[in-house]
């Protein structure tokens, strides 16, 4: 477990405008997501795209996807907006939250892409993931 | 899943949200709610290629590992609202003393007003009988409505906004008395009305 906690010190440590491997992936999730006409993305469809095709399939802990999406959106990476109520309704199903990436947040994104390309490395995995 | 008892994972998960959402601002606890139960139950309907208890236990594992996250969420949450709730308190005491301020400088210009016609009736009346009984009455009103005015600076001076109603009492009592000249009453029905204004804007705190 201890292995899970280090992701939530970090926060209090980073240097302000960088990205946390996690943010960088569900920013990555949902241009993703976006690209693929699936317009609005949420919690859900952003856990099991960052989740990929592993084998495992390995999806992030609820309170570290949502912390990270609550960061995002209000550092302006994410726009957030609750999904119409008749819509989830009418689908049997609880209302999503639903995200889209913003301007700045794709140009965080590209800025993640360059430190890391410029750095020689990858994101590493992100803490607090379960096998689905 | 309708008719059915929600899975242990989703239990668990619905008992944990309530657990580390409640005190929270309402609007804050009930978005975290319905936002990772909209997850739960997108995860529950995923049938993909797993068993119902897999993805059960799945969920829970979920909710176990994110436990730290949560609780450092909710910290978070709830020094948010309390440092805007401190805010709120300076403001009221800022605007309270402002406003009490007022309300004393104005009391003091009653109660000066008041000892002024007080003497005055007095003094006008040296040598000669006080046989009229108007004048009398009237020494009686301003010496009355003085010293409730007196009493309400005092209160007021030590925080007590009820003090404004006395001194409402005083504002109409020391000018009531020159009802033929109406600028004058007048001046001291809208003093009274800033007092009893002043025991409504009294900063409240729910």
């Amino acid at each position: 477990m201890g292995r899970y906690l280090p992701n939530n010190l970090d926060m209090a440590r980073r240097r302000p405008g960088t990205l946390l491997p996690l943010e960088v992936g569900l920013l990555e999730a949902a241009v993703e997501l976006q690209r693929a006409g699936q317009g609005d993305c949420y919690g859900y469809a952003l856990a099991k795209a960052l989740a990929g095709d592993s084998g495992d399939r390995r999806l992030v802990a609820h309170g570290t996807l949502y912390k990270a999406l609550g960061r995002l959106t209000s550092a302006g990476l994410l726009d957030s907006l609750w999904e119409d109520p008749a819509v989830a309704e009418q689908e049997g199903r609880p209302r999503r939250r639903l995200y889209r990436v913003t301007g700045a947040g794709a140009e965080a994104l590209a800025g993640a892409h360059a430190a890391d390309s410029a750095a020689g490395r990858r994101g590493t995995p992100w803490p607090g993931t379960a096998p689905a | 899943m309708s008719g059915q008892a929600p899975p242990l994972g989703a239990r668990l998960t619905t008992t944990w949200l309530r657990a580390y959402t409640r005190r929270l601002p309402h609007d804050v606890a009930v978005a975290r709610r319905d936002e990772v139960l909209a997850d739960v139950h997108d995860q529950l309907s995923d049938d993909g290629s797993t068993s119902t208890a897999q993805r059960s236990r799945a969920i829970a594992v979920r909710m176990l590992l994110g436990i730290p996250a949560d609780l450092s969420w909710r910290t978070e949450q709830a020094r948010t609202t309390r440092s805007a709730r401190h805010q709120e308190i300076a403001m009221n005491d800022i605007a309270s003393t402002r406003n009490r301020g007022l309300a004393i400088g104005l009391g003091v210009l009653v109660v000066a007003w008041g000892a002024t016609m007080t003497i005055g009736s007095v003094l006008a009346d040296v040598g000669d009988a006080p046989d009229d009984a108007t004048a009398l009455w009237a020494w009686f009103a301003f010496a009355a409505a003085s010293a409730v005015g007196v009493v309400g600076l005092v209160l007021l001076a030590r925080g007590r906004d009820r003090g404004a109603a006395l001194l409402a009492f005083a504002a109409v009592g020391t000018t009531l008395p020159f009802f033929w000249m109406p600028p004058i009453p007048i001046a001291g029905l809208l003093l009274a009305a800033f007092f009893v204004g002043h025991l409504w804007r009294r900063p409240t705190l729910a």
